[in-house]
């Protein structure tokens, strides 16, 4: 038990630390400028 | 016009994050790994599953974020669209159609057991399911809750309220799906995973405090209950079973969401940019926090306290669930109606977060596919995945529509899924390619062991455990006389007595796969013209 529920805790608070306060991500960085147009089918 | 809208993207890294995490964390976290962990013997079980877990689970996981970025950065966010610019051949759009017919088919009947945990959430809180002491008074509730006595049982008079839980979390899927990526997805997931977590230490505070509730039966106390559910038995023996193996690498499978379609088609919603190993990691962390670390200690270690192991062996994911564990929690000394609701409210939110994500990938082939817009895709979702939910509420009798149906597709294909997934990752995108894809914008590095784990060890370790199976499930090998009997789910199909709802079943499933890959047919006409198929 100590084993199995203390490693998945870990990897979880290792992750959110590195998300957390690793490299600052690109927040809000997805905006209409990013519409990708795939209307390549005018007949 | 390809589309008549706008691309989305995530709008945030912790959104894409509890998006994925919620798709994964449901049902199964909290009631079948429990019980399948406490049935193989816990110790020898969490090897097997660890295992899995590392040859498997995250390697795919890491394969379907990739993938998904990747065809995503071409403007493809469904499966088909999305095997269609990987493959480059014909056939590949078509092996895309599991993508979308696994979650929608699972959809069909998921909604319906998420209704089942709303109208248990609405029983407690309402004092009736105060049913007593005998579990069989709780069997036989649940049986006349969802139909399992009479076919057609919940659609005529009498015992029909499901049908308004149903109706209820029906309408709530789509409302929330309606409203897009951003703010219908993303941001019920912000909400419903932090609070599902809560729920979830609220639940484990109360069990870990049950000490010994019952003064007359003293070995039934937390501290056993705890053993009962981790103490590792004799592993070397365990693992010798190979249907221990089958059972840890199904669940690692069917808990992660790997070979669903949902982690490719979410990630396809990622800019270049975006990191994928560590938000792929994060997402499998927080799904196996909630499971090993939250799920694994409350369900079973607080129904060994009040009704010993003899109440929870055999149990099934819903007898554990829906007989057992509702008594258990009326029988919690003070308020048990509150801590019963919160169980099964989380139990809810557990659900809603992975039925929506089983929604995502229809709609965004009907937009992408089709060129619909969103109100139109809804709408045509809506209708067919109300017709295989009400042909699963319909043949409910022994639940027999929807175990085929979860055997099949929420099984079976999706062991074939996964394969599929892996074996573009590490063959046909490459390894070398796949590598410097799964590293673009990475805030992690995936350790190199791993590269040769996706190309040769998650292959043959799937092809194994597939092959062990086919070998059990569908043609019921018996190890230990070496005879074969065909298992019920063959029988049912082409045995001397065949079942009409089994055959049905099937059919129905068949109908979906034509239905979709006639609209792929004609979707991949528009799709040429963007990515045109090499071969």
């Amino acid at each position: 038990m100590i084993f199995s529920v203390g490693f998945v805790t870990v990897l979880f608070l290792w992750c959110i630390f590195k998300v957390v306060f690793g490299k600052p991500p690109l927040e809000h960085l997805h905006g209409l400028e990013d519409i990708d147009t795939k209307d390549e089918d005018v007949e | 016009m390809a589309s008549d809208t706008a691309t989305e993207k995530w709008s945030s890294r912790f959104g894409v994050i509890l998006a994925v995490a919620g798709s994964a964390v449901g049902l199964g976290n909290f009631l079948r790994f429990p019980g399948l962990a406490a049935q193989y013997g816990s110790g020898a079980f969490m090897v097997a599953y660890f295992i899995s877990l590392f040859l498997i689970g995250i390697p795919i996981c890491w394969a379907e974020w990739t993938l998904g970025r990747y065809a995503g950065q071409k403007g493809f966010h469904s499966s088909p669209g999305i095997f269609h610019v990987l493959i480059r051949r014909q056939a590949g759009k078509y092996i895309g159609v599991l993508g979308v017919i696994i979650p929608v088919v699972i959809y069909m009947y998921y909604v319906y057991i998420e209704a089942w945990c709303l109208g248990y959430f609405y029983y407690f809180l309402t004092g009736q399911l105060d049913l007593g002491q005998d579990v069989a008074a709780y069997g036989d509730f649940w049986a006349r809750f969802v139909g399992a006595n009479e076919n057609g049982l919940v659609l005529g008079h009498g015992q029909n309220q499901v049908i308004v839980f149903l109706i209820i979390v029906f309408a709530l899927n789509f409302i929330i799906i309606y409203q897009g990526i951003v703010r219908g997805i993303e941001f019920f997931c912000k909400y419903a995973m932090p609070a599902l977590v809560v729920l979830a230490l609220i639940t484990l505070a109360r069990v870990l405090t049950l000490g010994t509730p019952d003064p007359l039966k003293p070995d039934q106390n937390i501290l056993n209950g705890l053993g009962y559910m981790w103490n590792p038995g004799d592993i070397a023996a365990s693992l010798s079973n190979p249907q221990l193996w089958l059972a840890a690498a199904g669940q690692i499978f069917f808990s992660l969401s790997v070979g669903f379609g949902v982690i490719i088609t979410y990630a396809s919603y990622l800019t270049n940019e975006d990191d994928v190993a560590l938000s792929g990691l994060a997402a499998s962390s927080a799904n196996e926090f909630c499971e090993v670390g939250l799920g694994g200690m409350i369900t079973v270690p607080a129904a060994f306290v009040f009704l010993g192991a003899a109440g929870i062996v055999g149990q099934g994911t819903f007898g554990l669930g829906f007989k057992v564990l509702p008594l258990v929690f009326s029988k919690i000394p003070v308020l048990p109606w509150l801590f019963g609701g919160i169980f099964f409210f989380l139990l809810f939110l557990a659900a809603i977060t992975s039925s929506l994500s089983m929604l995502q990938p229809g709609i965004a082939f009907l937009e992408e596919g089709l060129g619909l817009g969103r109100k139109q895709s809804v709408a045509i979702l809506g209708l067919l995945t109300a017709i295989g939910s009400l042909f699963v509420v319909y043949f409910s009798k022994d639940l027999k529509a929807l175990d085929t149906l979860d055997f099949w597709v929420g099984t079976f294909l999706i062991f074939v899924m996964g394969t599929i997934i892996i074996v573009i990752f590490g063959w046909i995108l490459g390894t070398e390619r796949g590598w410097i894809e799964a590293h673009r914008g990475a805030e992690m590095k995936i350790p190199g062991v791993f590269k040769w784990i996706i190309q040769y060890v998650s292959p043959i370790y799937l092809l194994g455990i597939f092959v062990l199976w086919v070998l059990f499930n569908v043609f019921g090998w018996d190890p230990s006389t070496g005879e074969f009997k065909p298992t019920s789910y063959i029988l049912d199909l082409v045995g001397p007595m065949p079942d009409p709802v089994a055959r049905l079943s099937v059919l129905f499933i068949l109908l979906v796969m034509g239905f979709f890959l006639i609209l792929i047919a004609n979707a991949g006409k528009r799709w040429n013209k963007i990515a045109p198929p090499s071969g």
